[in-house]
């Protein structure tokens, strides 16, 4: 294994494979920080230029792109509060507060260096199971997989910014938004109105962009100031410390690594839940939960740190069995069949030295773009003091951009528009926002996956050992959220 | 309530299929694919060699100066970055040239399954610039089983030609017990036989209903499966009992041990694929007419078509084009070396099975169609 793990690594370090991945990441750094635009478009427009490549040559250039949107969309979340990627939105929630506080260089530095320790984890959780990674993979079916999209849908508990009854509702409304399309079991359509375009669902992407977005470029709009006010701190030191930050705070990023990784290895599910588990798990278990969602350092670590580590969890499944965990593996598939590498156990003993190349990938890639961005820093936070007024109609134009390129249509650029009217109306009148996106997104699994656990095995699938295991995982975070509001309502009563 | 589905309704469905076989010697085949995929051109065998022999004669004398400085638009009915769209962007960057035309843009329209980016095609401007891939059985099904939101007749398109096809193929799991159709019978005789598919009115679960009905199967079809790969991951698991996909995503799963591929779905023996015998030889009259007819269909694979009604020198100029690409030394090269491989059938002919296929359908298929779409 060791000989397989130095002629990955000699392999992608040799000077065409670095200078592929030094192309791939410069693309994805651009598509990443350009909000909408993600790393599915990049990677398939892409996929044409890798005829002549080796494997590995190919792996350098993909994957460098798909962890490196990832990481850099972190920076558009911080700087501007519009998610550069979809499953850069946590990082909203306090990257950008930190941006308004003139602190944009520590909130970078700390992103990057998590995303980067969070590539480590993946990757340490990839090598590890890869003489199990096969029963693994085998041991979750749709039983466990609708199981742990219950588990995401109980962090609404933790997410809802004090109001559980807001929070219900509006995830309510996420999941209501989610039947939209055809019915999985009926194949009839649902809330379509007879049109072709809404046979799909709703976009996600057009969502998250519109719901984070819009209230960001109205307030831009309105404010008439920058988005940081009075100056920047040192933005170079603040890197440093963003660094140092992201070690002082291992344990949060371990787990929000450990999270991402598990979760990106169930197909569909991945990275824009994994955020939102990380983050929820990083809040209830924090001393200072008060903070989060106000520039915690914390919120930011966790929503960083899955974010790479959940790419790692879906190297696994499609490594193992050509099963894609997220529509960006779908694309890197594509690649394997053009290479003419087959997933499965042959990428275990034949090709090992692919997949540990696969794994320097996420990991040389990170530390890359760290590099890169350090001599960035200063001018990309110089950004947040541009006026508000001259910004917004830039931004506007990136955001309908990135709802128009989803799916080259005008209805996504709709969805967009809606989705930021209701960012909007949350935010004037303090309703919570992640529990409607977290319906939308575990809306569809969790009833594709519920019917599909039904038509397999009835009821049996409730006595199943792994179920029962999330199941007692979600009763812990009820009870713990339970308490933690009695303990709260007990502090507040007692000095009356 | 009517219950359609018409394609795979979720564009990973198409993400999960494309996978292609490792047939090298692909475009030696294309010969023997014309074969097996020609019943019904058969029937207009002379029309069809005459057309093809005739093509190039009557190219030559075609004008197609009405191309050069144009960009023709190549519409793809699912989302960038799987088969369908590697194999347009691989046709798009050769035929562009040949065509005279400055190039050939290739355009994702993905939505309804490919129905949305089909449906517009059929009323677009029909004056040659504009093209599709088209997922020719999907459509056809669509088609035929009266599937809500079609508004297009298959046989109206201006047909340029297949650019590829492939049998599908019947799989079981890794560790079934499955030897034999009398296999499946004995389980059927006990408990439901469990069918995956990604949902009603895709083609693996018409594929599933023919397999119920010619077998005479007491049959659960679990549907709800996000695409190929995770119906073949539950295979693994040992959730289900067969599947029917595409012979390539099966040879995929058969390789990454998740599955073993059984049987051809096919009436007859396909001779790209001697080594797998087709349920066809365990079945006879009304049984193997509906194979037959399914095959036939299948075959139609991912061809190129424009609008209705494109002149007819700029249909036999496109038609020119794309012959001369799938003759192309520089694109069989790539065809070759990223696995893709092709096997074409030429305009004239393709237009006349497609005809062949929506106007003489057995009923009893027909109804079977009906009956998927509307469950």
């Amino acid at each position: 294994m060791i000989e397989a793990a130095l002629s990955g690594l000699l392999q992608v370090v040799s000077p065409y494979a670095l200078s592929l991945m030094l192309i791939g990441i410069v693309i994805g750094f651009v598509v990443g920080i350009l909000p909408g635009l993600g790393g599915p478009v990049a990677l398939a427009l892409m996929l044409p230029f890798t005829f002549g490549m080796t494997p590995i040559e190919t792996f350098c250039f993909l994957l460098s792109t798909m962890v490196v949107t990832t990481t850099a969309g972190g920076i558009t979340s911080i700087l501007f509060g519009i998610p550069g990627e979809a499953t850069a939105a946590a990082i909203v929630l306090d990257g950008h507060p930190m941006a308004k506080q003139g602190e944009a260089g520590r909130a970078i530095g700390a992103m990057l260096m998590a995303s980067l320790l969070g590539a480590v984890i993946g990757a340490i959780a990839i090598v590890l199971s890869i003489p199990i990674i096969r029963p693994i993979v085998l041991a979750f079916g749709p039983p466990e997989f609708f199981m742990l999209t219950l588990v995401g849908l109980t962090f609404i508990s933790v997410l809802s910014d004090g109001s559980m009854t807001k929070g219900l509702i509006m995830a309510t409304a996420g999941i209501l938004v989610a039947l939209v399309g055809i019915d999985p079991q009926t194949a009839v359509p649902r809330y379509t109105f007879g049109l072709l375009e809404l046979w799909d669902g709703i976009s996600i992407v057009a969502i998250v962009i519109g719901l984070f977005g819009g209230p960001q470029i109205l307030e831009l709009m309105l404010s008439k100031s920058s988005i940081a006010t009075g100056t920047a701190s040192n933005d170079v030191r603040g890197i440093w410390q963003g660094f140092k930050d992201s070690f002082i705070h291992w344990n949060v990023v371990l787990r929000a690594g450990l999270i991402g990784a598990g979760v990106g290895i169930v197909p569909g599910v991945g990275g824009s839940v994994a955020q939102f588990i990380a983050y929820g798990h990083a809040k209830q278990t924090s001393r200072e939960p008060e903070k989060f969602g106000k520039g915690s350092m914390e919120g930011l670590l966790a929503a960083s740190g899955n974010n790479n580590a959940k790419d790692g969890g879906a190297l696994i499944p499609m490594i193992s069995f050509g099963l894609p965990g997220s529509v960006s593996t779908a694309i890197v598939l594509t690649a394997f069949l053009i290479v003419g590498i087959t997933p499965g156990p042959a990428m275990l003993t034949e090709h090992l030295d692919v997949t540990f190349a696969m794994i320097w990938v996420t990991i040389i890639a990170n530390v890359i773009v760290l590099l890169i961005t350090i001599p960035l820093i200063k001018p990309l936070s110089r950004v947040t003091l541009v006026s508000g007024p001259l910004l917004a109609p830039f931004l506007l134009v990136l955001v309908v951009l990135g709802a128009y390129a989803t799916h080259n249509s005008m209805h996504d650029v709709w969805v967009m528009l809606a989705a930021a009217a209701i960012g909007v109306l949350c935010q004037r009148f303090n309703w919570p926002k992640v529990p409607l996106l977290l319906g939308v997104v575990l809306g569809e699994i969790c009833e594709r996956y519920f019917f599909l656990s039904h038509s397999l095995f009835g009821w049996d699938w409730l006595s199943r050992p792994i179920v029962i295991g999330f199941a007692v995982i979600m009763a812990f975070i009820f009870f713990r959220a339970g308490r933690q509001a009695w303990l709260k309502t007990r502090q507040q009563g007692s000095p009356a | 309530m009517s219950a359609q589905t018409p394609f795979a309704i979720k564009t990973n469905v198409e993400m999960g299929t494309y996978t292609m076989v490792n047939m090298k010697n692909s475009i030696v085949k294309s010969k023997a694919n014309l074969h097996r995929t020609g019943r019904y051109a058969k029937l207009f065998g002379g029309m069809a060699v005459l057309a093809v022999t005739a093509a190039p004669a009557m190219a030559q004398t075609a004008d197609c100066s009405f191309f050069e400085g144009k960009t023709v638009e190549l519409i793809v009915p699912f989302n960038a970055g799987g088969g369908f769209d590697s194999y347009s962007r691989m046709v798009a960057n050769h035929m562009g040239s040949k065509l005279g035309a400055q190039n050939m843009i290739v355009r994702n329209q993905p939505g309804a399954g490919g129905l949305l980016a089909t449906n517009q095609t059929w009323v677009a401007s029909a004056e040659g610039l504009l093209v599709q891939m088209m997922s020719t059985s999907g459509m056809l099904t669509a088609e035929l089983g009266g599937a809500d939101g079609v508004s297009f007749e298959s046989g109206g398109f201006s047909w340029i030609g297949r650019v590829s096809g492939e049998p599908d193929v019947i799989a079981v799991g890794p560790n079934n017990k499955i030897t034999s159709v009398d296999d499946i019978r004995a389980i059927s005789a006990e408990r439901k036989v469990r069918i995956g598919s990604s949902g009603i009115g895709d083609i693996d679960y018409i594929e599933a209903e023919l397999l119920t009905t010619v077998f005479d199967l007491d049959s659960n079809i679990v549907v709800g499966f996000s695409g190929a790969p995770e119906v073949y991951a539950s295979l693994a698991r040992g959730e289900l009992d067969l599947f029917v996909s595409s012979h390539s995503a099966g040879q995929q799963a058969q390789s990454a041990e998740s599955a073993r591929i059984m049987w051809l779905f096919d009436s007859e023996a396909d001779p790209d694929f001697p080594d797998l015998e087709p349920i066809g030889a365990y079945l006879e009259g009304d049984d193997l007419a509906l194979v037959t007819a399914h095959g036939d269909l299948v075959a139609g694979g991912r061809a190129l078509a424009g609008p209705p009604g494109i002149p007819a020198e700029r249909l036999a100029c496109l038609r020119e084009a794309f012959d001369q690409t799938m003759e192309d030394p520089a694109f069989l090269a790539e065809s070759e070396a990223t696995n893709r491989p092709v096997s074409p059938i030429g305009g004239a002919e393709l237009a006349d099975m497609i005809s062949g296929l929506t106007e003489n359908a057995p009923q009893a298929y027909v109804d079977l169609l009906r009956k998927s779409y509307q469950n």
